[in-house]
């Protein structure tokens, strides 16, 4: 079934997005957990921080600024966002190896670059590309 | 004796309905001591903020400033939002004190840009939250600490002073809702931004150490290893204290000192008007001692460390 979404009025913004923010936290403090997995090396261990970091940087601008969605188009509410959040979360969770891991946890940071953007248009072709990159391997 | 009923009734005259400076001129003192609280409050979380994100550039041998762009962005959004409210108080604690000091004043400067900062809200795109309501309270604030540069009659002056009260109130219930959520907020609501960013900080700091801690950093650079890992417990006490939801934790204290502040104003309202404002004097106690409180609570976070 498809939702019809509504069109974003001037000054409609995406609100509560704590519970997007909770997850995402709770991501980043995982992959910090994986970054001391025993089989690492040194840059191995590094580069699993990066993206833990990249996560938790990317969950603290979503709280702390309000996103004003961009007037005339699809109108975005955080409930989308935390239900992309979740789904991408979920795939995260059950892949081992680390490599892929990350990938998709970039493709996450992507995702919520453009929620910052406000623009229901690019968080919009934002989401499908993430579907894409969550299903693809 | 006539002469002297007439001095007595000029007497009791001329005092019903003065204003007792020295009672207002506590609270000017006690609202400027809530002010630098709070704002010294932003100065350490953006100072220990910048420094974890030094630590994480290092440790995780990060190419670009990402997480000082975030730290960056914490003080232009909310920060930002509660630097207004914070400076509109803070003028507004000046005027006060010199006029229930009976002193000359002149924040001509200081209100050109705070009328600046205030209209400045106005935009919205990339600012911080703040409705047409609070916009409006903070800039009618603003508006009367401008007329008071210029207003000659002391008492006058006071009584409308007085009469902001209802818009100083959404001031600090804003600077509040940084630091704590509205304890009647329906649970699942978004916690208070300083306790977001707080955590996101603290877990920043759990994690380098940890990784300084590990054996391949060990068995990589041991010496600078050790010395970052010095660099990073530095951190964790500093941050225990904030991120602590105990009433002497740093949040909760700050909150504390801003409502005290909120039930003295209230009594502002009521009784700075009146020669013997005994409910204004004991919520005056009251603010002075939760303010030293929340004083004591930074001053361990800084010594902690």
């Amino acid at each position: 079934m498809t939702e019809r979404l509504e069109v974003s009025q001037a000054g409609n913004t995406i609100d509560s997005l704590q519970e997007s923010f909770d997850v995402l936290r709770a991501r980043a403090r995982a992959l910090d957990e994986e970054a001391l997995a025993p089989g690492l090396d040194l840059q191995g261990m590094q580069a699993v921080s990066r993206e833990a970091t990249r996560l938790r940087d990317a969950a603290g601008a979503l709280v702390s600024r309000q996103i004003e969605l961009v007037a005339g188009e699809v109108k975005v509410t955080a409930a989308h966002i935390l239900a992309a959040v979740k789904a991408a979360d979920e795939v995260i969770a059950r892949i081992a190896e680390v490599r892929a891991k990350l990938k998709k946890v970039g493709a996450l940071v992507d995702f919520l670059g453009a929620v910052l953007t406000g623009n229901g248009k690019v968080i919009l072709q934002a989401a499908v590309t993430l579907k894409g990159q969550l299903a693809d391997g | 004796m006539t002469r002297q009923l007439v001095i007595a009734l000029a007497v009791v005259l001329g005092f019903s309905g003065c204003a007792n400076f020295k009672a207002v001129s506590d609270f000017a003192q006690q609202t400027k001591s809530v002010s630098a609280v709070v704002k010294k409050e932003f100065n350490d979380l953006d100072a220990v903020c910048r420094e974890q994100a030094e630590l994480t550039i290092v440790v995780g041998a990060i190419e670009d400033e990402g997480p000082l762009k975030t730290c960056a962005g914490y003080k232009a959004s909310q920060g930002r939002l509660a630097a207004v409210t914070v400076d509109v108080l803070d003028s507004y604690s000046r005027a006060l004190l010199a006029l229930a000091d009976n002193r000359n004043f002149d924040l001509e400067g200081d209100i050109t840009s705070l009328e600046r900062k205030v209209k400045s809200l106005r935009s919205s795109t990339g600012e911080p939250v703040v409705n047409q309501a609070e916009v409006t309270a903070l800039s009618q604030v603003v508006q009367l600490i401008a007329d008071l540069v210029t207003e000659a009659r002391r008492e006058a002056a006071v009584k409308r002073m007085v009469q902001q009260k209802e818009n100083l109130a959404v001031t600090g219930r804003i600077l509040r809702s940084y630091f704590a959520a509205d304890p009647e907020a329906p649970p699942g609501r978004a916690k208070a931004p300083y306790v977001n960013q707080v955590a996101l900080i603290a877990d920043a700091q759990t994690a380098t150490a940890r990784l300084l801690k590990s054996d391949q950093f060990q068995r990589a650079e041991p010496l600078r290893a050790r010395e970052l890992w010095r660099a990073s417990r530095q951190r964790q006490a500093e941050l225990a204290r904030r991120t602590s939801t105990a009433p002497e934790g740093v949040p909760a204290s700050v909150a504390a000192a801003l409502d005290a502040w909120l039930k003295a104003l209230d009594a502002f309202g009521e009784d700075a008007l009146k020669p013997d404002p005994k409910a204004f004097l004991s919520r005056i106690d009251e603010l002075r001692a939760k303010v030293q409180a929340a004083q004591e609570a930074m001053e361990a976070a800084r010594s902690s460390s």
